[in-house]
């Protein structure tokens, strides 16, 4: 064998040297190797060999990095403005096309930041106390009436207990909140509906801006009150309110001791005026008969916890509290509800917590990103289908010298210029529309164009959206081989019109889909309405009942009634639409004993049943001519049911030691939740407890003028208190503002979604139209009628909107029938539902592709065949 | 930096390229050099000047014919351009103003 040069030296000088160096000095050492190897013998020559090679480790052998000119320019500025240059060219070539893709990508891109910018705030509810994830609201499980349910409210000895007996509580504060009351000082009085009672811990717990007194001392005494800043104004004006007095309910003279700013929006808990709960504990006294009840539930109350203590743990601690203290208690669970869920986690069901308004959150989060997505495949169906135009542009650049890598920029730049394009077009949507979401709240919601964040995000999702729109078209119409395109072999494989298609079909799935649900929200929503009330909402007027109106009530029932708009007045505990008292102490024959079963407990007087319009089943209303109806009760029947009695008009029953008669039944009324069963309820006589006042206006009679006598009425009787009232109907409407929001945002989403699809169908529409120009002319020539024609071009279409269909409907029936299952009282899904909607679908799939459809079918052949 | 002057060494090589005519190339320039000088060079020293000169396009170059003893690998040919040849003349010119301007006597003492 050869003798060769020592190989790790060899090694060496390919590993350093440039390679277009290397041959020449490799072979200039291999021959003086050769020579020396003859003269001097191996080791002398393999020695030198290794000196002579090491002598080339000097700068000029060394590898050098490829030189720029000798590769293609990616990123140089002149290929940058050339991206783009050709970017705003084929924009304005394609008018129509660029004019759907900025417009769909525009809207899918406002809704997407305006429900994005939904969900932070949403998602930003009670997260700016400083101490947040160690404040928690005590709930209990309870299980009544064989129901497992969760509530909000504790009793009142609770407070003191885990105050003084519980290390792991920091600080600790009762909260009655919303409560309504009257405020007068300084010559001004009105009415409040957002009163708090609370203790001083409170205002160290949450960080609620107070101004002007110190959070720590503004609710020491308990004749103290801290106002909010709007409300001083109200009250004060300009003059500073500290250590000024106001007058509460017309009663007690407290002082003011602090101002709060205006409260953030994105709070749980609002306020318009905080006043010590000690002071409710010293002027009422069902507080201090209560004070060591445990089975009186009535009050929140929120802790928060030492540094360090798990809040789990001591949840599980406090669990049996209420059942330790009395003994008579059962089935009653304390656990603790973290603020950081008060918002979006706030449904128990069987003493679960099922999520709340999260579930919305999330669905239309994931809606707003999927009407974005139907925007983006519109992009890139539409490039797609344009490829075959565009392939000899492909070919062209190719063959001049164009890399792949280019053509892939170029492509993306075009994407992302027309994302950009649809970005300053959403910009302006955005405020347009707006203005228009306040009701489906959206109010406090806010675009600021100066918050730095939120513009940097904005514009990571464009260029996002840019991107993603553009990778398929960029990849696929790079890839072309300019042989083939420019010899005009090429056709658009089988391949990407099956990637189109796919995309049109899943469009019209998710838009399909969006229909169905907005349908089935709806028909929930009237199908509860629809249920019957159990009393008539119309024309019934409620209004608050103050102690001077209490004590006046038989000359103004009197003089309301003489004025002649008004057909009957009562007066009862509670309004309609809530429930203030829930007694468990009912009994009757046959109950079983230990059983928890509780009633609701309505107190009214005589005329409620004409104010209200109670339908009676049985038995009669509440009459003077019976003395002894102030023993008398009148049941729904719900409570009925739950009693059993075959016949009970006549009989008795106990409410605690007091026998009362059954002198009636009414329908079941509907105080509280719409969807859900109506809770048993017993309407007792008792003209004391008194909390509003029912007026029935006259059917047909002059709302204003009505108003207007009422006014004056109460004014007479009422002289300190602004005279507030409410209608019924309203407030029973208000019953239904979560599901109607959730409708209409459906609807709009719905609405939007379909719209970006069509607007994208009609581009490829539009596209097939013109590729199939000759060929109609042919078939037209051949004897192609007007219908065939159109047949043709539209049956393609319709195939797909059917295989959307096919795909939504399970999908969309599966959500629905979900989402209908919190609900009690719940519509059926019908068949109608989908077949409307995907006829609907396909309605206006033809309507969009029969304009495109018409005008390539009545095309003169002679025109369309002429060049060629 | 003037790319025309030379330094002693590139002088040298450029002149043994011109020298060797056809057969220019990196190891015969070495032989060549250590023959006309009777010191020792170093190939790496030469392929570094080489490269320069070629780079101050003084030099041409070309790939020739590989041997068996180069263990298959082509040699590199060089030659002068014209840009060399015009600064080879360059310096003999300066060089034989020089000699020339030198009075008779000047050197004489050294035993020329």
């Amino acid at each position: 064998m050869k003798t060769q040069p020592p190989r790790w030296a060899q090694r060496l000088l390919e590993y350093f040297c440039d390679e277009r160096l290397f041959e020449e000095i490799e072979g200039d050492l291999q021959e003086r190797f050769q020579r020396r190897l003859n003269l001097l013998g191996e080791q002398q020559a393999r020695r030198q060999y290794i000196r002579e090679a090491l002598g080339f480790v000097r700068s000029f052998a060394f590898k050098r990095k490829p030189k720029t000119s000798s590769s293609t320019h990616l990123f140089s500025a002149d290929m940058i403005r050339n991206y783009f240059k050709l970017a705003f060219r084929s924009l304005f070539n394609q008018k129509v096309t660029s004019f759907i893709n900025i417009g769909g990508l525009a809207v899918g891109m406002a809704f997407a930041i305006l429900i994005g910018l939904w969900v932070q705030y949403e998602m930003s509810f009670d997260s700016f106390h400083p101490n947040g994830d160690r404040i928690a609201l005590v709930m209990k499980h309870t299980l009544f009436n064989g129901q497992k349910k969760s509530q909000e409210v504790t009793p009142l000895p609770l407070f003191y207990e885990l105050q003084n007996n519980y290390p792991e509580v920091k600080r600790i504060s009762r909260m009655d909140l919303g409560s309504q009351h009257s405020l007068s000082a300084n010559g001004n009085s009105l009415v409040v509906k957002d009163g708090a009672f609370v203790d001083p811990d409170f205002l160290e717990m949450f960080d609620f801006p107070v101004t002007a007194g110190t959070a720590k001392t503004a609710l020491k005494d308990p004749y103290s009150i801290i106002l909010t800043r709007a409300l001083a104004k109200a009250l004060f004006g300009k003059a500073n309110p500290i250590g000024k007095i106001v007058k509460l309910d017309n009663a007690y003279d407290i002082q003011v001791t602090g101002i709060a700013e205006a409260l953030p929006k994105n709070s749980s808990i609002q306020f318009d005026f905080l006043v010590p709960f000690e002071f409710g504990v010293a002027v009422s006294d069902f507080l201090k008969n209560n004070k060591t009840n445990w089975g009186n539930n009535f009050l929140k109350t929120v802790v928060e916890l030492k540094e360090g203590s798990d809040m789990q743990a001591f949840s599980k601690k406090i669990g049996p509290l209420n059942v330790q203290k009395d003994k008579s208690i059962k089935n009653q669970t304390l656990f603790l509800h973290p603020l950081s869920q008060w918002h979006l986690r706030g449904n128990y069901v069987n003493w679960v917590n099922t999520g709340g308004k999260i579930v919305y959150v999330r669905l239309f989060g994931i809606i707003g990103i999927v009407v974005l997505l139907i925007a983006c495949i519109n992009f890139m169906n539409l490039s797609t289908a344009r490829s075959e135009k565009r392939a000899k542009e492909v070919g062209v650049r190719k063959a001049v010298g164009s890399a792949h890598n280019q053509l892939v920029l170029q492509f993306l730049c075009e994407s992302v210029l027309t994302a950009f394009i649809a970005f300053l077009v959403s910009l302006l949507l955005i405020k347009l529309i707006m203005p228009q979401l306040k009701d489906l709240g959206f109010e406090n919601v806010h675009f600021d164009l100066n918050n730095f964040n939120l513009l940097g995000s904005v514009l990571l999702i464009c260029l996002f959206t840019g991107v993603l729109s553009g990778s398929y078209p960029a990849f696929y119409l790079s890839s072309f081989k300019p042989v083939l395109v420019l010899k005009g072999k090429f056709s658009p494989g089988n391949r990407s019109i099956n990637v189109r298609k796919v995309l049109v079909v899943s469009q019209f799935a998710v838009s399909i889909g969006l229909i169905i649900s907005t349908v089935i929200v709806y028909k929930q929503i009237s199908y509860a309405r629809d249920r019957p009330v159990g009393y008539r909402t119309d024309n019934l007027i409620s209004i608050d009942a103050s102690k001077d109106l209490t004590k006046n009530f038989v000359p103004l029932k009197q003089d309301l009634l003489n004025s002649g708009f008004i057909e009957a007045v009562s007066k009862a505990s509670q309004p309609m639409t809530r429930i203030y008292n829930r007694w468990s102490d009912f009994s009757w024959t046959g109950k079983e004993p230990g059983s928890d079963i509780a009633l609701d407990a309505l107190m009214t007087e005589w005329d409620f049943e004409k104010a209200a319009g109670l339908k009676f089943m049985q038995g009669r209303p509440f009459s003077r001519e019976y003395k002894t109806d102030s023993n008398a009760v009148i049941l729904n029947e719900a409570a009925l049911k739950v009693i059993g009695y075959k016949d009970p008009v006549g009989k008795t029953m106990r409410s605690g030691d007091r026998v009362i008669t059954i002198v009636g039944i009414v329908e079941n009324l509907i105080l509280e939740d719409p969807y859900q069963p109506v809770y048993p309820l017993a309407i007792l006589f008792n003209p004391e407890a008194v909390n509003n006042i029912f007026l029935r206006l006259k059917p047909g009679s002059d709302l204003k003028k009505a108003l207007a006598e009422a006014h004056a009425i109460f004014k007479r009787y009422n002289p300190s208190m602004p005279f507030e009232y409410s209608f019924v109907d309203q407030e029973f409407d208000k019953k239904f503002a979560t599901e109607n929001q959730v409708g209409k945002l459906a609807a709009i989403l719905a609405g939007i979604a379909i719209f970006i699809s069509c607007l994208g169908l009609y581009g490829l529409a539009s596209f097939t139209a013109e590729q199939r120009t000759k060929e109609m002319g042919i078939r037209k020539v051949l004897g192609a009628s007007f219908a065939n024609l159109f047949q043709i071009l539209s049956k393609e279409f319709i195939v797909l909107i059917l295989i959307s269909c096919l795909i939504s409907i399970p999908i969309a029936w599966y959500f629905m029938n979900d989402w209908l299952r919190k609900y009690y009282y719940r519509t059926e899904i019908s068949w109608w539902i989908f077949a409307a909607s995907g006829l609907g679908a396909l309605c206006i799939t033809l309507l969009t592709v029969s304009f495109q459809s018409i005008k390539a079918a009545l095309v003169n052949p002679v025109k369309s065949l002429r060049s060629e | 930096m003037i790319r025309n002057s030379l330094g002693e060494f590139e002088e040298v090589v450029l002149l043994t390229v011109a020298v060797l005519h056809e057969g220019a190339y990196g190891s015969a320039i070495t032989d060549e050099l250590e023959k006309q000088t009777g010191r020792s060079v170093s190939l790496s020293a030469v392929h570094a000047v080489l490269h320069r000169l070629e780079q101050k396009a003084m030099l041409s170059s070309r790939l020739g014919e590989a041997t068996a003893e180069r263990g298959g690998r082509r040699k590199r040919l060089f030659s002068v351009t014209v840009l060399g040849h015009r600064t080879l003349q360059g310096i003999r010119e300066t060089r034989n103003r020089l000699w020339e301007s030198i009075l008779p006597k000047t050197l004489q003492g050294l035993g020329i």
